[in-house]
């Protein structure tokens, strides 16, 4: 089955998210702290 | 998540920052915090566009929701480390911890070794949620 699930060496896709204090989180925006982004996606709560 | 909160002194330590993402609400994620104590913030993918964007949608559950997985993204925007992982069988996080300590010293390192995973056993709350 293929994938088009972003591989290593490659560039994450940038994107735009609520936090839960309902500001704007952007991926670019964050990186540009100068730390690494560990990004986990997770089941969520139900 | 809960390991990474019990090692985040060390993750922060590698300079780097967790977020977790889901298709939850601001709501539901603000309880997820609170409950948990996290000390990262977690992002709201409500209408399921960066699932459906890291082609991480599991169309099985509820609708669609992530499937479970983590990156690491260095600040130039590349991904060094990836694990796309199942409900049962998830990335060992000591080997994450592993990679952030050479990856430190080594900021162009990628990862190009197998991810160590392992089962977990999901807790009674869980299993009562799926059942």
């Amino acid at each position: 089955m293929s994938s088009n699930i972003p591989d290593i060496d490659g560039m994450a896709p940038d994107f735009k998210a609520l936090t839960t204090s309902e500001e704007q989180f952007q991926l670019r925006t964050a990186l540009k702290n100068t730390h690494n982004i560990m990004l986990i996606f997770y089941r969520g709560h139900w | 998540m809960a390991e990474v909160k019990k090692h985040y002194d060390d993750i922060i330590k590698y300079k780097t920052r967790a977020y977790a993402i889901s298709v939850d609400s601001p709501k539901q994620s603000r309880a997820v915090v609170s409950e948990m104590m996290l000390p990262f913030d977690l992002l709201c993918d409500v209408d399921k566009k960066v699932i459906q964007l890291y082609d991480l949608v599991n169309p099985f559950e509820h609708g669609g929701i992530a499937r479970p997985a983590i990156f690491i993204i260095n600040p130039g925007g590349k991904i060094c480390y990836r694990s796309i992982d199942g409900t049962a069988r998830r990335v060992d996080l000591t080997h994450i911890l592993n990679f952030l300590k050479i990856h430190y010293d080594n900021p162009d390192l990628s990862n190009k070794e197998p991810v160590d995973k392992k089962w977990i056993i999901p807790s009674w709350e869980a299993t009562r949620q799926i059942i």
